[in-house]
């Protein structure tokens, strides 16, 4: 048995000894995974369409103030795109921090993946149109969002979405078979705290 | 009385006993600039070496122990398009230095695309043609091309220095064939965040 001293919310005292509290080590506390439900052929979708939905929360049980940051992980993504449209998947996250939070639906529209081979002005008829076709794959990636100091009896809320959508003109070609395709497979979520 | 712990890492107050707020890794410092857009005349003088982002950070070990130091830089998405024959890419520059010193910039980081189409001969360059590329915002660690992270001793200060610039490798000579309408050679990169964080060490 040892003497119990004051000590603060990073610190352990009690009967069996003295140490460190968990909530004094950098961590990760929450993990989700997830998977995209829409990749494959797609049409033309001038306003996002949802691949990838999901969140991951934490409620800070520790008797301290935690400081979180969530890291993004994007799996490799590819996009097949036929000129002259564009195809892009974009990523968006919102977090919201309090005693009962839900962050809002993000919507996000510079943080995107894809692109375009465009070798026929806009304004060409569909029967017209020259066979360009582009193919655009990009390795795995990772961004580090700072979510902000969550006070202990609080919690945080964090929602992710990656969407695809073909911005600008969409022409059909009639004299070949035209093929558009996305791959946004799976995105981790990784929440991290440490002491603040 | 002397204490009789080590009070580079704890602190005892009326409250009670406390570990000091340098005693675990936490994030130090942290900088932003915002996003950038730039358009550019289609063909003739391209933009060469541009400089389209800049940031100095620095951090100073106030603390009695001794702190490792590494940081991370984040880029916001991007988005490069160009008109046929134009080629460029964004490149990231990574410098750190100690005390007074001036940091030396090195690449660390490109990306960037380029088309051409048409067939072969005097004639053939100036078709008609647009590419573009998005890619996501990334986090990349401070000069990944270094395996150590610096030590700081108590009183030394670190500089970190991020530059981005836009470099057209070859910019389109030739009028586009049927003008210049539905032409376009721009381009738009986010916010770019560095953040240091330091881990103590005995």
């Amino acid at each position: 048995m040892s003497i119990k001293i004051a000590a603060s919310e990073y610190l352990i005292s009690d009967t069996k000894g003295f140490g460190l509290s968990r909530g004094f080590f950098p961590r990760v506390v929450a993990e989700a995974f997830l998977e995209s439900t829409r990749d494959g052929d797609i049409k033309q979708s001038p306003d996002p369409v949802a691949m990838i939905e999901g969140d991951v929360a934490w409620y800070n049980n520790s008797p301290g103030r935690q400081a979180v940051a969530v890291m993004v992980h994007r799996a490799p993504r590819s996009i097949v795109s036929q000129s002259p449209s564009t195809v892009v998947i974009h990523d968006a996250y919102s977090f919201a921090i309090g005693k009962n939070p839900s962050a809002a639906y993000p919507s996000a529209f510079e943080d995107a993946f894809g692109g375009k081979f465009q070798i026929d002005r806009p304004s060409v008829a569909a029967e017209k149109l020259l066979y360009g076709r582009v193919f655009i794959d990009t390795d795995d990636s990772q961004v580090l969002v700072n979510v902000g100091v969550v006070p202990k009896g609080q919690s945080f809320h964090f929602r992710y979405r990656a969407s695809v959508q073909t911005p600008g003109v969409w022409t059909v070609p009639s004299e070949f078979e035209p093929r558009w395709d996305v791959q946004a497979r799976w995105t981790r979520l990784v929440a991290l705290a440490t002491p603040a | 009385m002397t204490n009789c712990y080590d009070t580079n890492w704890f602190v005892g107050s009326g409250a009670g006993f406390t570990t000091r707020p340098w005693a675990q890794y936490r994030q130090v410092a942290t900088r932003t600039v915002p996003t950038q857009t730039r358009t550019f005349p289609v063909t003739g003088g391209g933009p060469g070496d541009m400089t389209l982002q800049n940031m100095i950070l620095s951090w100073s070990n106030f603390t009695p122990i001794r702190q490792i130091v590494y940081g991370m830089v984040t880029r916001g998405g991007l988005r490069i398009t160009l008109t046929a024959r134009s080629r460029g890419y964004l490149i990231t520059k990574h410098g750190v230095s100690f005390g007074g010193a001036i940091a030396t910039l090195q690449e660390e980081s490109r990306v960037g695309i380029g088309a051409i189409t048409g067939s072969t001969g005097i004639f053939a360059n100036n078709s008609y043609a647009v590419v573009e590329l998005r890619q996501n915002a990334i986090t990349m660690p401070l000069q990944p091309s270094k395996s150590d992270m610096p030590i700081l001793n108590p009183g030394e200060t670190i500089n970190v220095v991020i530059e981005l610039h836009f470099v057209a490798e070859f910019w389109q000579t030739a009028a586009i064939a049927g003008g210049t309408s539905a032409t376009e050679s721009s381009l738009t990169c986010g916010d770019t965040r560095l953040d240091l964080f330091a881990i103590p060490t005995p």
